[in-house]
This record gives structure tokens, C-alpha cells and sequence, in this order.
């Protein structure tokens, strides 16, 4: 439907696809725009469409999904991408957010926290799971040791070091705390909550930038010249 | 006593060198009332003390004759060399007489009545022992008459012309036999003694250098004791089975124990000056070397007796400014530090160079005529070689003290290494068996992501096609078990914290559509007790199954999971305000939790009333206390 949320979905497993493009297409103002089993079929499926989201399996037979969301994220950085995940996976999905995504969603996740997930990241905010909390932290601590010289400058959010409130938020999260819980616990807003968490994600993802624009040039995302 | 390791002040310098100068002095002064001249009255002497002279061509003293004859006749000698004579006539008197030498240098032969008594040099033979008295019967047995017999001659041998003589007395038997009793102790006993202290001494610090081979003063003293001993020795041994000449010249070549004491001091200090080292040795041997040549020459030619005599003042005078160049180094080093053990050295070195001079100008210069019958450095000897050796067996015992401390504080850091290496061993050995773990959590983790997980969420998506709720729910049940497990098997989820972190944020979102108000209370220092990964996963279960249960049967609202901490446990404590658990419901859920409790060793406990229930776990931990540290 037309003004509905055009998703594109890159899932190999067939049934686990077809689950999703269901309860997708299930839920009112979603609508599942291309779907993939396939990296090579998201690749070129991708150039066919304008997606307002992405939901990306990492694990597809022919490759590993990171350099399309990277590639991705580098060329349309205003389109969310959300992980498709299993579980125990949490390296992966941050890998995942390194390179660019924005969230993740859990395969078995009931209809109602999977629309949730994809307002959330179209409204500027971002799920988070305490275990990508906790290895976030603990790389900012390991940046932290190495610190830059003070008079690098901070740009467009491009700074990898994160503010005292983005920590916070980070620790709540850390602890099994729901953006709820954050937002009583600091006194702030619900959404800001998750705003932070969007920060977090993007200076995460920043770091890999230039290596980002290299891998979309690799994938034919983006012409050299760009 | 001073043993303060600090630079001198002007009151201890001025005590040494007061020490420095007095102590010769007051050796000297001693040796004066021993040294004492023969009680033998001066008109005994056929040949003046205290005096040597060669008398090749000439006689000795007024009192000898030159016997121009062949006397006695037919009694030349076996020597196939002309021999000169000298008569010396005896007082005519009745009372026996005693003839004796205290010194004699080589080649003389001594007759009395047609009989050798005495033979010195190369024709030596045992006829005669030095300061021990010849009886002479001045009375003819036959005639009773002491007329032409109370005469001795004595035979110089032309090949050896710097023949000395002196000492020479013939005196009424009891007074020489007196005489010579004392002077044997004096003179060569007591320089025997000397001797014997020296090689003893010489001995031990041997014995210390080949214990201790890395110091090498210990060595250089040695080796000092040796030569120093020689030179000592050739006065004292008169018999020696050896040549006389060659004999001297051992004496010579023995002075060099002063180059050997120089070697000495410098390594004593651990002084570095071996370029003076290098001069005063090669200067020393040159002397020796010269002397002895010149001593070689003079033996066969008188005309070299006197260049003879002034090399070997020079060599003494040589040997004398090495001794004054040690002295200098003792003082140095005493200067640099004042302590017991530098002090009495240079006292020491003060008593061999002050009796150094007096023996110097008592053999080389006798018309100054310094009083005394010998050489006092055989005596003195004592006084420098105590203090040398007494401070090297100090040094000796404290290096010996010190090596011992070093080896035990040696044994004990061996100690510590092996200690600290065998925790590290079990710390590594540890290490890998985490790492194995980890390595077997992480494939199997993969394999039931990649495999079961996968396959789980799979027949949950085909499941969502029929319209079966309970094989849905079952389903979900399962994937969420096994997300407990790889999440308690998980590398990274380290902790009870992390768990239960993981178990709230996934729990949580599920409750919150059951219109359930979950409250967590996780204790900041319950979390942190580390757990063996079974009890994690245990605990987690138990919490699942009281979460589970309460949800579905309990009918309340209010759910309250609190972990905390008491002493010497971890308690863990499901709490909800509904109407108690069903009785069929406590059975089985109840019985799978105790298991799960004693499993990990701890126990579980449910309270049910119609207020509510609580189900409590304790878990015992390892207390501060019972660690050692």
C-alpha cells in the first residue's frame, strides 16, 4: 500500500521469510516492499527499490550481510537497517552496528515487539540488548585507555567518545533495564532514551566509516566518484 | 678501636703518622737490648764484629800472618789450586779453647794441627755447624807443652776471592759455650720461629686463594710469603744442599717479594695502577738480574767484589723505594678511608720501611757504623705479616659471611621464583582449560544457533500458518530455554549479573504484556559472587521456573525478584501476592527446583499462603573470611 512503510527483508531461511513478509505485511501501515535469500539477490534487488527500512539476516549462503549494510548505510545513511537475529549472537549484531545498522530484531520476536522495533528506529532511536550494552561500554573503556589528543575536533558525531548521559544509558542497559526503566531511572524522556542509544550506535558505526565507503565502492553501491 | 668507615680527621692522621714513625723506633729500641753484643769480651776476637771483608791478597787483621810456606807440609790440600795461608798464633795457655765463627762466607778452610776444622763453600763438608764452638786442645798430648801448636791457620782458596770472615772467636771453652747457647736462640731460633709463623701464614692464605680463586690479593700475599721467606731463609739455613753462590743468588731474586707486595696492595684496595705495576716489575727484574750477573762475576774475579757490593746497594735502595712507593699506596687508602683495617696496614708497612733503612744502612754502609750483629726485617717481619694476615682472614670471614648470606637470600628468591612459577603454571594451566571451555561453549553455542536455534524458529514460523497456540507456545517455551542456555554458556557472559541482566531484558518484554508488575532487585554485591557456568544457568532456571509459575498460577499482579547477599551466602528469593501455588503445581515445579538447588549445593524453600507465595533459594559462597589473603 502506497504511504505504507516499504520494508525489504534479506532472510535465507525460505519459511523464516515468508513467517516475516507475513506478519509484516500482517501488521498495519508495513508493507514488505522486496525480499532475499540471497546476498547477490539483495544486492541487485536493492538497486530496484527505495526501502524505508532493512531488515538483514547477517548469515546468507553466499556471504556474510555486514558489507551490505555497510555499503549501505555509507549510500543511504537516512535508511535504517535493522539485524535480524537468533540469539547468542550479540559479536555479530554488533559487528553489524558497527558497520552501520541501527537495531536488531529477534526471529522470534511476537508481531508486536517487532513493529515496535522498526517505529523505534524510524523515530531516531535504536533497540539495545543488555549484552551489545555491556560490549559497547567496554570498548569505550578500551578507547577511553587510548585516549585522542584533546584538541581533536568532535565532528558531525563523528566523535568516538561518548558523553556521560550516553553512558548512563548504556549501564541501565547493561543491567536488563527497559527504555522505560532508563528514562524513570536518569528522569528523561522515553524517546530521548533511545535517541542516545542511536548516538551510541552511530559513533560506533562512524569509526568504520572510511573503511565503510571503501566496501560500497567494492559492492558497485556507490560510484568512485562519490 | 677504630672502625669507622669515614675520611680521617687532622687528630687521626696525626696519629698515625705519629704510630707511622714510633713504631720502627720503638721496635729498634727493643732490638738494641736484645741484640746485645757476645758476652764474650772483645780480646777473644780474632776478627772484628759487626765487620766483613774480603782478604784475598791481604791478612785479615793485624793478628794473621800470611804463612808464605806450605803448611802444614804435605797437607795442601786435595784441591788442585794454589791455596793462600794465614796463621793466627793462639795465647800459650793451658786452658782448653773454643774456636768459633759466627759468620763466614764461601771458601776458607780452617786447620789446627795438621786437622781441618772447619770448611766452608764448595769443598764444604760437615765439619762444622755455625755458632756452635770447636773445642780446641791448645796442649800438645805428647810434649804437655803448648808451644808451636797454639797456632790456626786458615786456607783462603784463590778461586773464590771475596771470602769474608767474622765474628771469629777463640775464647776459654765455658765462656763460648755460654755465649753460644744465647746467641743460638737469638739469632737462629728465634728467626726459625719467624720463618715458620711466615710459611704457616703463607700457607692458610694459600689455602684461601684456592678456595677463593676471584681474589686475587689473597694470591699476591701468597706468593709474597713465599719469596719473602726465601730471602729470610738465606740467612738462617747454613747448610744448605745446594751451591752456596747459587743459593745467594735465589736471595737476591727473592727481594722481589716487595713486587709481589705491591700486586698485593693494589688488589687489597682494588687500586687500578697497572702501568706502574708494569714499570716497578720490570725495574726490579733488570736490578736482580744485573746483581745477580755481577754477583756471578765477582765470584770469579775479585776486581768485580765492589762493583758487586754497589749493585747491591743499589738493589737495595731500589728495592727500599718500592717499599716507600707501598707505603704511599697505605696511605692513600687511608686517606680515602679511615678505618681499623687501613690503620694498622699502614703502621705496618711504617715498621718494614723504617727497619728496611737500618738493615740497608747496616749492610750496605757499615762505616756509619749502626749498632747490632744481623739483619732486624727477620724479626720485624712478624709485626707487618700478623697485621696482613689478620686482616685478610677478616676479609676472608666477612666475604665468607657475606657469600653465605647471599646464598641463602639466593635460595630464598629461588624459592619465591619456583613459587611464583608453579602459580603461574596452575594460573596458565588454568588459562588453558578456560580457553579449551570457551573454545567448546563457542561451537557449541554455533551449533545450536546455526543449528537448533534456527530450526526452532523455523518450525515456529510454520507453526504460525496453523492456527495450533499451544505448539506455538511450546515452541517459543523451547527457544527460550535454549536462549538460557547459550546465553549461561555464553564466553562472554561471564557473570550471575550478566545473566540475569539478559534474563530481565528478554523476561521483561514478555511480562510486560501479562499486566504483571515485575520488580527486580538485583544486589550489586549478590551479582558480582562468582559462580561456577552450571549454577548460573541453575539459578537462572529456578528464577524461570518460579517466574513461570507465578505468571500462570498465581493470579496476583505484583512479582518481586530479589537477589541479594548474606554473609556466607547468595539468596535469591521469588516473590508474588497471589493466592499460593496449586498444590499440583508445587509437586512437580517445586521437586525441579530442589534438584536444581541441590545440584549446585544449595536449597530451596516455598512458603504458600493465600496472600501469596514466595519461593527462596540459598546458595552458600566462599567468604572473604575463609580466604587467606
Amino acid at each position: 500500500m502506497p504511504g505504507d512503510i516499504q520494508i525489504f527483508v534479506l532472510e535465507d531461511d525460505e519459511q523464516t521469510r515468508q513467517s516475516l513478509v507475513r506478519r509484516l505485511n500482517a501488521e498495519p501501515g508495513f508493507s514488505v516492499c522486496a525480499s532475499a535469500g540471497t546476498l547477490a539477490e539483495g544486492v541487485a534487488a536493492l538497486k530496484e527499490t527505495t526501502p524505508d527500512v532493512l531488515l538483514v539476516d547477517l548469515q546468507l549462503p553466499d556471504g556474510n550481510a555486514t558489507h551490505l549494510i555497510a555499503a549501505h548505510s555509507a549510500s543511504a545513511p537516512h535508511v535504517p537497517v535493522l539485524v535480524i537475529s537468533v540469539f547468542g549472537d550479540e559479536q555479530r549484531v554488533l559487528g553489524a552496528i558497527e558497520a552501520g545498522a541501527q537495531g536488531y530484531l529477534l526471529k522470534d520476536d511476537a508481531g508486536e515487539d517487532m513493529t515496535d522495533a522498526i517505529h523505534q528506529v524510524l523515530a531516531g532511536e535504536a533497540p539495545i540488548s543488555p549484552a551489545i550494552a555491556r560490549h559497547l561500554i567496554r570498548r569505550y573503556q578500551t578507547e577511553r585507555a587510548t585516549p585522542l589528543p584533546a584538541s581533536a575536533p568532535a565532528t558531525d558525531g563523528g566523535d568516538a567518545i561518548l558523553s556521560e548521559r550516553e553512558l548512563d544509558v548504556l549501564r541501565m542497559a547493561s543491567k536488563g533495564l527497559t527504555y522505560q526503566e532508563t528514562a524513570k531511572m536518569l528522569d528523561i524522556s522515553v524517546n530521548t532514551v533511545g535517541t542516545y542509544t542511536r548516538r551510541v550506535y552511530q559513533k560506533l558505526a562512524v569509526t568504520s566509516r572510511a573503511q565503510a565507503l571503501f566496501e560500497a565502492r567494492q559492492l558497485g553501491l556507490m560510484s568512485a566518484d562519490e | 678501636m677504630i672502625d669507622r668507615a669515614e675520611a680521617p680527621t687532622r687528630w687521626q692522621m696525626t696519629v698515625a703518622w705519629l704510630l707511622f714513625a714510633l713504631a720502627p723506633v720503638v721496635f729498634l729500641a727493643m732490638m738494641y737490648f736484645l741484640d746485645q753484643p757476645y758476652q764474650v769480651p772483645d780480646e777473644y776476637q780474632v776478627f772484628p764484629s759487626a765487620y766483613q771483608k774480603s782478604f784475598a791478597h791481604e791478612p785479615p787483621t793485624a793478628g794473621w800472618k800470611p804463612s808464605t810456606g806450605v803448611w802444614p807440609a804435605g797437607r795442601s790440600g786435595d784441591e788442585p789450586f794454589t791455596s793462600i795461608w794465614y796463621r793466627y798464633d793462639l795465647p800459650k795457655t793451658e786452658e782448653d779453647r773454643a774456636f768459633y765463627i759466627v759468620f763466614a762466607t764461601a771458601s776458607l778452610d780452617i786447620w789446627h794441627l795438621g786437622e781441618r776444622l772447619y770448611t766452608s763453600g764448595p769443598a764444604k763438608r760437615p765439619l762444622y755447624e755455625d755458632n756452635k764452638p770447636i773445642v780446641l786442645s791448645l796442649i800438645d798430648p805428647q810434649t804437655g807443652d803448648a808451644g808451636e801448636l797454639a797456632a790456626v791457620y786458615v786456607r783462603m782458596m784463590r778461586e773464590y776471592p771475596s771470602t769474608s770472615l767474622s765474628w771469629v772467636y777463640i775464647a776459654p771453652l765455658q765462656l763460648a759455650l755460654r755465649d753460644s747457647a744465647e746467641s743460638t736462640i737469638f739469632y737462629r731460633t728465634l728467626p726459625l720461629v719467624m720463618l715458620g709463623i711466615m710459611g704457616a701464614f703463607g700457607f692458610l692464605v694459600a689455602c684461601m686463594f684456592l678456595v677463593r680463586r676471584d681474589q686475587p690479593a689473597h694470591g699476591w700475599y701468597a706468593l709474597m710469603m713465599l719469596l719473602w721467606s726465601i730471602h729470610t731463609g738465606h740467612e738462617l739455613i747454613a747448610d744448605i744442599p745446594f751451591d752456596r753462590y747459587l743459593w745467594a743468588c735465589v736471595s737476591y731474586a727473592s727481594l722481589t717479594w716487595l713486587v709481589a707486595e705491591l700486586y698485593f696492595v693494589n688488589r687489597f684496595f682494588d687500586a687500578r695502577a697497572p702501568r706502574l705495576e708494569r714499570a716497578v716489575t720490570l725495574i726490579s727484574v733488570s736490578v736482580v738480574i744485573a746483581l745477580v750477573s755481577l754477583a756471578s762475576l765477582a765470584s770469579r774475579d775479585v776486581s768485580f767484589h765492589d762493583l758487586e757490593r754497589t749493585m747491591r746497594t743499589v738493589t737495595n735502595i731500589w728495592f727500599g723505594s718500592v717499599a716507600l712507593v707501598i707505603t704511599a699506596r697505605y696511605w692513600i687508602a687511608l686517606r680515602q678511608r679511615f678505618d681499623f683495617e687501613r690503620f694498622s696496614l699502614f703502621i705496618a708497612s711504617g715498621v718494614v720501611l723504617g727497619i728496611g733503612v737500618r738493615d740497608l744502612g747496616y749492610d750496605s754502609f757499615p762505616s756509619v757504623g749502626l749498632p747490632g750483629n744481623t739483619f732486624y726485617l727477620q724479626y720485624a717481619v712478624l709485626i707487618p705479616l700478623s697485621m696482613f694476615g689478620v686482616q685478610l682472614i677478616r676479609r676472608f670471614a666477612r666475604d665468607s659471611r657475606m657469600a653465605e648470606l647471599r646464598s641463602s637470600e639466593l635460595e630464598r628468591l629461588a624459592d619465591e621464583r619456583a613459587a611464583a612459577l608453579e602459580k603461574t603454571t596452575q594460573r596458565l594451566s588454568e588459562a588453558e582449560r578456560r580457553r579449551v571451555l570457551a573454545e567448546e561453549r563457542a561451537r557449541l553455542m554455533r551449533d545450536m544457533h546455526d543449528g537448533l536455534g534456527g530450526q526452532l524458529v523455523q518450525a515456529l514460523a510454520l507453526s504460525e500458518q496453523g492456527e495450533d497456540p499451544d505448539l506455538q507456545r511450546s515452541l517459543r517455551g523451547a527457544i527460550d530455554d535454549l536462549r538460557l542456555i547459550v546465553d549461561s554458556l555464553s564466553p562472554t557472559e561471564d557473570g550471575l549479573g550478566d545473566l540475569l541482566a539478559s534474563y530481565r531484558h528478554r523476561v521483561g518484554k514478555l511480562l510486560r504484556r501479562t499486566n504483571f508488575n515485575v520488580q527486580w532487585q538485583f544486589d550489586e554485591d549478590a551479582i558480582d559472587v562468582p559462580l561456577p557456568a552450571n549454577a548460573n544457568l541453575s539459578i537462572l532456571r529456578i528464577i524461570q521456573e518460579a517466574v513461570t509459575n507465578a505468571v500462570r498460577h498465581s493470579e496476583g499482579d505484583t512479582l518481586r525478584v530479589h537477589v541479594s547477599r548474606g554473609r556466607d551466602h547468595l539468596e535469591v528469593a521469588i516473590t508474588d501476592n497471589g493466592i499460593g501455588i496449586p498444590q499440583d503445581v508445587s509437586e512437580r515445579g517445586l521437586n525441579n527446583m530442589r534438584v536444581r538447588a541441590i545440584e549446585i549445593g544449595g536449597a530451596l524453600a516455598a512458603k504458600s499462603s493465600d496472600a501469596g507465595s514466595t519461593v527462596r533459594l540459598l546458595l552458600p559462597i566462599a567468604t572473604d573470611d575463609a580466604d587467606p589473603r
